[in-house]
């Protein structure tokens, strides 16, 4: 990853007018309700802090991870985010696989939002070094793939969720120690060093989750990249979305929980009236339950659902990166209203979800006909390719369910603990609130707690922290509603690194588009993307720009927004078409609309700020075109 | 002995390659080609076989009267030979076809008719030899066709014409040098219904500028496909990646010329203003083309090079393919060859690619 930095001077724009660079941090100009962002996130991440982190910054481009941080990052969120990807993301880069020319990532913050400068490697000694390694390394991975991801990988994600699931944190601190303290001669408070070792433990086995993350994580990309580069070579002019279909169809995980609850629906169904009734009734998922677990058929019901609720319903309501969204498990409302509209689309007769199989034969059909053009020597290497790229792809989805959906959803669980804790402590006023405070912040809060638990009975509790998490909490819906620059500093001459354009969609035309938009107010209706699934269709458009609008979708419309997530999956049925700001053709948002034949245009860069919910819009997922023919009145 | 077949439809299962010693090697391919698939049709027609030929050669006593006149001809003597081949065509042309022929001949003929489904029927006969294969096919006949015929007695003569064709002074020679008896070598005719072409062209089985297999490169003009066949314009071309059917390239030329089909064959026209520019296929005719292309590089296992036609009346539109033969280019697998190494590991292309 990362962009060229050799580039020295920018290029393309000789009018006046046109911006040849994007903004420094330093030029930005935040809304003033902004003021104090920075006392919110770890120092490391601000940008022009000292006068050799600028020099070093100023020199370099900066774009805006937009892919992960659509939306602003609370500070403690960010522990599992930049702060994670800091170290995990940028070695294994760098010192476990070592990527001959991307040596790493370094990450800045503005407001909440995480920008991404790709560190290259143009020494030539120590690109040959480094392929070395790269290739011990990458090939035993790819060779013992299975094992390592089934039998090492899996069970040590679930171990870490475990262990975090099991932390004791007491929601408040007893009144005295208890007694085996004196008789067993346990010391003083077990009570206030558990909760800093357990608040301590939570934090290094998230940041251990994160290592898990990106453990195969540019090793999935790159051998999907070997396979479409040689895929290019072999037959020349074959589009992304015919590589894309050649890879369609995985059995990820992150598609199961939409699965399941096809399968909860058909139960449901099969079940008859007493379950199907309640399930499209009015009421609380509280109420439903309950209404469910009166009869026998319901009971019934009830029992598959509380089987594959964990772990398939620790789906998040947003990108799994936002403490605040929640998750299906937390509030069951999202299960229940796709239960809801699955059993009336059953009743109505339609089949639910994707024919795999289907799906499957054709993908299957599609690889045999390439195959069958192609030399026995030929043929031979592009099985060898597609066998990595299909036996390791798949991790690029499954480590999305595991660590952004079901991990988060723990290690949010037990934050909320800890924030229970506080709010009995008198430190903070909401549970939430504890979000508001980074990492070392609420190692300082939980100290705090037992210092004044430990002054004794009535002891003075400063409120401070109350008043601080007010504060934060009106800065941080101002960065919501912030619009940051796509970059920041001198953009590349080029740019050259395929993870960069396939994971987030970047190119030189794209960043050349953003010069443009910078510098242009026009009236645009036409976007450009990529093709990442085809079809061409036309419709209304519905912009959502976040998940708890993913309800307002309408039958026929067409779906734009930020990023497509797998948590909307089970609505995709209603949309006719999606188009995306961000997202390369191996993106989630690529893979979730193939994998649903929605067609699709990803990575358009702004279609969300130029396209309006209504306007009538046309979309080629082929040629990756994106038109608005009507606007909406 | 099997029952002699005079005539034979192309759509006939029995017209395939296998069939040359019957229909010849031209009407054998047409046969063949219809074989290629349910979709792949051929302009309706028919052989006029070399049983039929046979016949009419004992029936008429034409067979004597050849071997008659050949044997005193001095074959070192041009103008002898030329005497004996001109005598010997004269017989045959002014020959009667026996009434069991002619019926049979009429019967195909109106079934022809019927199947066209048009009362101004234009069929172009053409010879079919019997071994155009060897190295001098001259000694066969010579590819005598007639174009624009349209009624049953000019069908009958234009096929004996084409029969007589096996008769020219260079055909004897060729015999007479090589030991063939005359009466051996044998003659097929082939009478297919003319197409008046809306747009045609011809495709290859790969991307003749690289020979990647998974493409078909379609190339299309308005009218007839001389025109493109020629290179005397710059046909429309579209290139389609065969497996997904996706148009991954297509340059749509500014086409000022066209062939079309006048009394006495085809003629080249200027192509009206206002269909110049516009493309001379749509994409789901290409899309139906290249399904035609796969189904018949399928059926010959091969890379072929294909000249199709459309017609289109009111809202029939029909596709005929009109003949099909191996792509020569690229026959040469190694110069086409990407070079591939297969012992490399994904890491090995990997750090190829980065």
């Amino acid at each position: 990853m990362g962009s060229d930095q050799s580039a020295q001077k920018p290029t393309g724009h000789t009018t006046d007018e046109a911006r040849t660079r994007f903004p420094h941090a330093g030029e930005l100009d935040l809304p003033a309700e902004l003021d104090g962002w920075e006392e919110m996130y770890p120092e490391y991440f601000r940008f022009e802090l000292t006068d050799d982190r600028t020099e070093y910054e100023r020199d370099r481009f900066w774009f805006w991870d937009k892919k992960d941080t659509t939306e602003p990052l609370l500070p403690w969120d960010m522990t599992i985010s930049a702060q994670a990807w800091q170290i995990a993301m940028a070695q294994n880069t760098s010192r476990v696989f070592a990527i001959p020319p991307s040596m790493s990532v370094d990450i800045r913050v503005v407001a909440g939002y995480a920008y991404f400068t790709g560190i290259n490697v143009e020494d030539e000694e120590l690109l040959e070094e480094r392929g070395k390694l790269f290739k011990e390394r990458s090939e035993y991975y790819y060779e013992n793939y299975d094992a390592l991801y089934n039998g090492v990988w899996l069970p040590a994600v679930k171990e870490i969720g475990r262990e975090i699931d099991d932390l004791d944190v007491p929601s408040a601190l007893p009144e005295y120690v208890p007694d085996d303290v004196i008789t067993q001669g346990k010391g003083q408070s077990q009570s206030t060093l558990e909760v800093v070792r357990n608040y301590n433990r939570l934090t290094e086995l998230a940041l251990e989750g994160w290592q898990r993350h990106f453990e195969f994580l540019y090793l999935a990309y790159l051998a999907y990249m070997q396979f479409t580069e040689l895929s290019r070579e072999l037959f020349p002019d074959i589009s992304d979305d015919a590589i894309g279909k050649m890879v369609s169809a995985v059995e990820a995980d992150v598609f199961r929980p939409d699965q399941e609850l096809n399968e909860l629906a058909e139960f449901a169904v099969e079940l008859g009236s007493d379950v199907t009734d309640v399930l499209t009734s009015e009421g609380s998922p509280d109420e439903k339950i309950a209404r469910l677990r009166a009869t026998d058929a319901g009971t019934e019901f009830m029992e598959r659902f509380d089987e594959v609720k964990d772990p398939w319903f620790y789906m998040t309501y947003g990108d799994g990166f936002h403490s605040y969204k929640g998750s299906w498990i937390e509030d069951l409302q999202a299960p229940f209203d796709h239960l809801e509209s699955k059993v009336d689309r059953l009743q109505a007769g339609e089949e639910l979800g994707r024919d795999f199989a289907a799906l499957q034969a054709e993908r299957d059909e599609v690889v045999d006909e390439y195959r069958q053009y192609l030399s026995p020597e030929e043929r031979e290497e592009f099985d060898a390719a597609y066998e990595t790229c299909m036996a390791v792809y798949e991790y690029a989805e499954n480590h999305q369910f595991w660590i952004e959906n079901w991990l988060h959803t723990i290690v949010f669980r037990k934050m909320r603990e800890f924030g229970e804790l506080l709010v009995n402590h008198g430190l903070l006023a909401d549970e939430e609130d504890i979000f508001l405070f980074n990492r070392f912040e609420v190692a300082e809060l939980l100290e705090e707690a037992c210092e004044t638990w430990a002054l004794g009975k009535g002891a003075f509790v400063s409120e401070r922290w109350q008043d601080r998490a007010a504060e934060r909490r009106q800065i941080f819906e101002a960065a919501k509603a912030w619009d940051p620059s796509p970059a920041l500093g001198e953009p590349p001459e080029e740019v050259t690194d395929p993870l960069m354009q396939m994971l987030w969609g970047i190119t030189t035309e794209k960043v050349e588009n953003w010069l443009d938009i910078e510098s242009d107010s026009g009236d645009e209706t036409n976007l450009d993307g990529f093709g990442s699934s085809s079809g061409q269709v036309e419709g209304p458009a519905r912009i959502v720009k976040d998940s708890s609008d993913i309800d307002k979708l309408q039958e026929g419309e067409i779906l734009v927004a930020p990023l497509t997530n797998p948590a909307w999956a089970p609505v995709f049925p209603r949309a006719k078409g999606a188009v995306t700001d961000d997202g390369g053709i191996t993106s989630h948002a690529a893979i979730v609309c193939r994998e649903y034949g929605l067609p699709a245009v990803t990575g358009t860069g702004h279609a969300t700020s130029i396209i309006e919910t209504g306007d009538i819009v046309r979309l080629d997922g082929e040629t990756g075109e994106v038109e608005i023919l009507e606007r909406a009145e | 002995m099997t029952e002699p077949t005079y005539t034979l439809h192309f759509a006939s299962p029995d017209c395939t390659k296998d069939s040359v010693d019957l229909v010849g090697g031209k009407n054998a391919s047409l046969g063949e080609l219809m074989e290629a698939g349910e979709e792949v049709e051929v302009p309706p027609g028919f052989a006029v076989t070399t049983d039929f030929y046979e016949a009419f050669l004992e029936t008429q006593s034409l067979t004597e009267y050849i071997t008659e006149r050949l044997s005193t001809v001095d074959i070192d003597d041009d103008n002898d030979v030329a005497a004996a081949s001109e005598d010997i065509r004269e017989h045959i042309e002014r020959a009667e076809f026996p009434e069991f022929l002619s019926a049979e001949l009429r019967s195909a003929w109106e079934q022809l008719r019927s199947e066209a489904g048009t009362t101004d029927l234009q069929v172009a006969v053409r010879s079919s030899a019997t071994a155009e294969d060897l190295p001098d096919a001259s000694f066969a006949g010579q590819q005598d066709t007639y174009l624009n015929v349209s009624d049953f007695e000019s069908v009958k003569q234009r096929t004996k014409a084409c029969m007589a064709s096996l008769f020219t002074a260079r055909a004897i020679t060729y015999r007479e040098e090589h030991d063939f008896e005359h009466d051996e070598v044998l003659i097929s005719v082939g009478i297919q219904k003319m197409v008046d072409a809306r747009t045609s062209g011809v495709m290859f089985t790969l991307n003749p500028s690289n020979g990647d297999r998974s493409k078909v490169r379609i190339e299309s003009n308005w009218g007839l496909g001389e025109a493109v066949v020629s290179g005397s314009v710059t046909p429309d071309s579209f290139l389609v990646d065969k497996p997904v059917y996706k148009i991954v390239d297509r340059n749509v030329q500014k086409k000022d010329i066209m062939t079309v089909p006048t009394d006495a064959g085809t003629e080249e026209v200027s192509v009206e203003d206002d269909k110049r520019d516009v493309p001379s296929l749509t994409a789901d005719e290409i899309i139906k083309l290249t399904d035609l292309a796969k189904a018949i590089e399928q059926h010959y296992d091969r890379p072929q090079d294909i000249e199709w036609a459309i017609e289109e009346t009111g809202d029939e539109k029909q596709f005929y393919i009109l003949q099909s033969r191996p792509e020569t280019a690229w026959n040469d697998e190694e110069e086409r060859r990407t070079e591939v190494d297969t012992s490399a590991s994904a890491a090995d292309r990997i750090l190829d690619q980065l």
